[in-house]
């Protein structure tokens, strides 16, 4: 045991040996893509367009921290949130040329938002999405948002003091927040290469009678081979919107309400849980899809004679009437984007797939026209949970 | 093994292995010269038996001097000259249950040093040594570095005796072995092995011994020098034995198969072989309840992980991995580093060194001053720095809580050695980001895997993998369900 320290010695130096060794190609590597936070201007949210043949337009809104604004209590603030704009042939054009002008490091790291203004997303987001999937080193939960006008105006017209908070809780709401790069990703690279993103807006609020114009999400774009194919909005179709909040297999909203006239009042009931599932079948070269939805809600409203509370299972009844209703928004939904837009959104491409993979590889180059000929059935069935607290007829 | 010395430089060896004659002058003679210049060394003539001479030889303060002239002076000036026969006879006289004949000088000059009173009796060959040795110590008190909230509170002293006795007292057993060994070629130390025969495995008690046998050095002045002697890696920053001055951690110890070291004139026992776990465990874990122990040990595991990472994963996430943080949580970083000068890697740098400062500060200063260094640190690391802009505010979190951190880890060497690691992985993390780290936890890692201690691997029982020993590892299972004494450790039954 006498000679444990010199083999420990030689292991040692022998170590020292390994490590210097190691240390040298850091020296020569040297830190380049060292960013200090406070050298950094970090993008929240961009805004791209197309303005004339060729050209992107940028719109940018970088933080930029401003310690002597306020004290370290102090949360949002006024002047930190700069928009800048540029133009280039393409995106990495446009920031390197903005990039020149600035002494911070532009970064993509903390990007929530990615607007595309209408007119590029017609034209295509091809060019585009591919710099931001390729290079863009942001989080892949960043939202992709669709505006009408120009995604200029839209960021511009954000004149909400807290707006980088805004921007940041935007992308938390349940009906963007499934909307992001990662699912982007997937459905361009999927089997259908349609889908669906949200629709940036404006909304006016007043607080201490100034108003104020902050980013909302309203209505439903349809994208089908990275070009907007359909815009739908809340004004133009309500029940075509609640259609595709039904059918999207992704969205985690519970926020879902369907009223009925019945019996000489209204009843509404709120989603609580939701289950969509796709049944494909091929039989005699008919390619047949069942969507079997099943719904628990809750009576959240009753202005109906309809007493709820009884021992009678009045809510059963209830339920085929509920049942008819979101029926008839599905059917309506599944015509536009079977008939009108030929876009499979709901993805029932990928539900052939993996069922049927050979005879989908048959039919994959030409799916669009499969796709409009699929008959669709459905089985709707919800079940209503609880009829409320109180039942006092007025 | 006690008696004989190693040799001391200060005389010829002829002199020292020279028998005691019977010629009292002569020998007088002989150990005066030893002895010059030694105030402390008291030579007392007398006669006994009405006219023969005899010297009883002490050093002064370390004697009962009380027992020594009531009990021996006492009872050997009354002997009639018949009892002075042989020494031996003399020696049976004497009413003390701890004397024996020596008969060097060298034997002698040792048992004086070693506080027992020697007489040597004209015309007698050979000197008698008297067991009474008295000397001040300090009162078995509670341990200052290793206090709890639930446990015995007898702390080990500086005497050794009395440490034995502590341990004895806990483990009545003819099994409890204690080997006396002696280091230093001028100090003598007296150094103890000891260990429970039939639990503790017998090569790693000869290799204690023979390792102990083999230091070679002047003086033992703290155990911490018996440790560095013995430990089998010097360059590791991860200490191989573990110390303490808990007689319960020592005897449980024991109990599990290792071996104690004492070493008189210091109250820190060592305790080998150890392992990385043993060191994060606290003997507090075992008399709380199991689910208390339980957590406590993992709450102290991830604070290990904290006080060893912390600031470098900061500097690493804010200079190359921003995406890494919550939008929100970045901003406000943003925000409150944007007015500080420097980098955010010499930012760490600058607290974390001023933080070692200040501990260091703290513990060597007098009890009196000790409160002026918390105010001054206080402003330090504190409010005071972030508005003077040399740091910022959440550079004075991290550091703080990897301060706290590293207090958690009940064993003191171990948080040095995290302290000296926390800033290699700064550096690296501060060149190449979350690869440095993680490049700096494989090597500690393979490193931890490679040491052991007196042959047990460090990382046991998580590697080597030894499933039924988890149990005291990961978790603290009920003492119920630990039948069986860790294998890496104890004997094979």
């Amino acid at each position: 045991m006498g000679d444990a320290p010199t083999i420990s010695r030689k292991k040692f130096k022998s170590v020292l040996r390994l490590s210097l060794l190691l240390l040298l190609p850091m020296t020569i590597s040297g830190c380049w893509d060292q960013d200090e936070v406070n050298h950094v201007g970090f993008i929240i949210a961009a805004g791209i367009d197309s303005t004339q043949e060729d050209m992107v337009h940028l719109t940018i809104q970088v933080f930029i921290p401003n310690p002597t604004s306020g004290g370290p209590d102090e949360g949002g603030g006024e002047g930190r949130l700069f928009t800048y704009m540029c133009s280039g042939k393409s995106i990495p054009d446009a920031l390197s040329s903005l990039q020149n002008k600035l002494p911070r490091t532009l970064s993509w790291d903390h990007t929530k938002l990615f607007i595309f203004g209408e007119k590029l997303a017609t034209l295509g987001l091809k060019d585009d999405l591919d710099f931001l999937f390729r290079d863009v080193e942001s989080r892949e939960q960043a939202n992709f948002l669709i505006c009408k006008g120009t995604a200029e105006k839209l960021l511009n017209s954000l004149d909400d003091p807290n707006t980088y908070d805004t921007l940041i809780r935007i992308g938390e709401m349940p009906s963007v927040n499934a909307y992001n790069m990662n699912y982007v990703e997937e459905s361009i690279s999927g089997e259908s290469g349609s889908f669906v993103l949200p629709i940036a807006d404006t909304m006016s609020l007043s607080s201490s009678k100034t108003t104020r114009t902050v980013l909302t999400v309203k209505g439903t774009a349809v994208i089908k081979d990275a070009k907007l194919i359909g815009i739908i909005n809340d004004q133009k179709n309500k029940g075509l919107q609640l259609g595709f909040q039904w059918l999207h297999q992704t969205s985690l909203s519970r926020n879902l309400t369907i009223t009925l006239k019945q019996d000489g009042g209204k009843i509404t009931a709120k989603l609580v849980r939701r289950k969509l599932k796709l049944l494909p079948s091929i039989r005699d070269g008919v390619w047949r899809i069942k969507i079997r939805l099943k719904l628990d809600a809750d009576i959240v409203q009753n202005s109906s004679s309809i007493d709820l509370l009884t021992p009678a299972d009045s809510l059963r009844a209830l339920e085929t009437r509920f049942n008819d209703e979101i029926e008839k928004y599905l059917l309506q939904t599944l015509d536009e984007v079977q008939t009108n837009m030929n876009a499979d959104v709901i993805g029932f491409a990928r539900t052939f797939h993996k069922i049927y993979p050979r005879q989908w590889k048959k039919v994959s180059g030409d799916w669009d026209s499969v796709f409009q000929k699929i008959e669709v059935t459905m089985d709707v069935n919800c079940t209503l949970r609880k009829p409320g607290i109180a039942d006092i007829k007025m | 093994m006690s008696g004989m010395p190693t040799g001391d430089p200060n005389s010829d060896d002829s002199k020292m292995q020279a028998k005691v004659s019977g010629n009292l002058e002569e020998n007088n003679r002989i150990l005066k010269e030893i002895f010059t210049d030694c105030g402390d060394v008291i030579f007392h003539d007398f006669l006994v038996a009405g006219d023969r001479h005899a010297i009883a030889l002490y050093v002064k303060c370390m004697v009962n001097v009380e027992l020594l002239d009531r009990n021996v002076l006492g009872t050997l000036k009354h002997l009639e000259s018949g009892d002075f026969a042989s020494l031996n006879t003399t020696r049976t006289l004497i009413p003390l249950s701890d004397s024996h004949v020596v008969h060097t000088i060298g034997e002698v000059v040792h048992e004086i040093m070693d506080a027992n009173p020697v007489i040597l009796i004209d015309s007698l060959e050979g000197a008698i040594s008297l067991g009474m040795t008295q000397f001040d110590m300090r009162a078995v008190e509670e341990p200052q570095a290793e206090s709890v909230v639930r446990g015995s509170r007898d702390g080990f002293i500086e005497a050794m005796t009395v440490n034995s006795s502590l341990i004895r007292r806990r483990l009545k057993t003819p099994a409890l072995k204690f080997i006396n060994f002696s280091v230093g070629r001028y100090s003598e130390t007296k150094v103890r092995l000891s260990y429970i025969q039939g639990i503790a495995k017998p090569e790693v008690i000869t290799e204690v011994s023979d390792k102990i046998s083999q230091i070679d050095i002047d003086g033992i002045v703290e155990s911490g020098v018996i440790e560095e002697w013995i430990e089998g890696n010097n360059y590791s920053p991860f200490p191989q034995i573990q110390s303490t001055e808990r007689p319960d951690v020592a005897v449980a110890a024991l109990m599990e198969g290792r071996v104690l070291i004492m070493t008189d004139n210091t109250p820190i026992v060592l305790i080998a072989p150890t392992t990385f776990w043993s060191l994060m465990q606290s003997s507090e874990d075992y008399y709380q309840r199991f689910l208390i122990g339980t957590l406590i040990r993992w709450l102290r595991y991830v604070f290990f992980v904290v006080a060893l990472l912390a600031p470098s994963v900061y500097v690493a996430v804010l200079t190359f991995h921003h995406e890494m943080v919550p939008t929100t949580l970045l901003l406000r970083v943003a925000k409150s580093r944007e007015e500080i000068p420097f980098p955010a890697w010499m930012e760490a740098f600058i607290m974390e060194v001023t933080f070692e400062a200040l501990r260091e500060a703290g513990v060597r200063l007098p009890k009196q001053i000790g409160s002026a260094v918390s105010i001054v640190g206080a402003l330090v690391i504190g409010q005071a720095a972030i508005q003077a802009g040399i740091v910022s505010a959440p550079m004075v979190m991290i550091v703080a809580i990897t301060g706290i951190s590293s207090f958690m880890l009940p064993q003191y060497s171990m948080s040095v050695s995290l302290r000296i690691l926390r800033f290699p992985i700064m550096f690296f993390s501060a060149i190449v980001g979350l690869y440095g780290i993680v490049f700096c936890v494989l090597v500690i890692i393979s490193h931890l895997c490679v040491l052991r201690s007196f042959g047990v691997p460090y990382l046991s029982p998580l590697a080597p993998l030894d499933m039924k020993a988890l149990r005291d590892t990961l978790i603290r299972a009920p003492l119920k369900k630990m039948k069986r004494r860790p294998t890496f450790y104890a004997k094979k039954p």
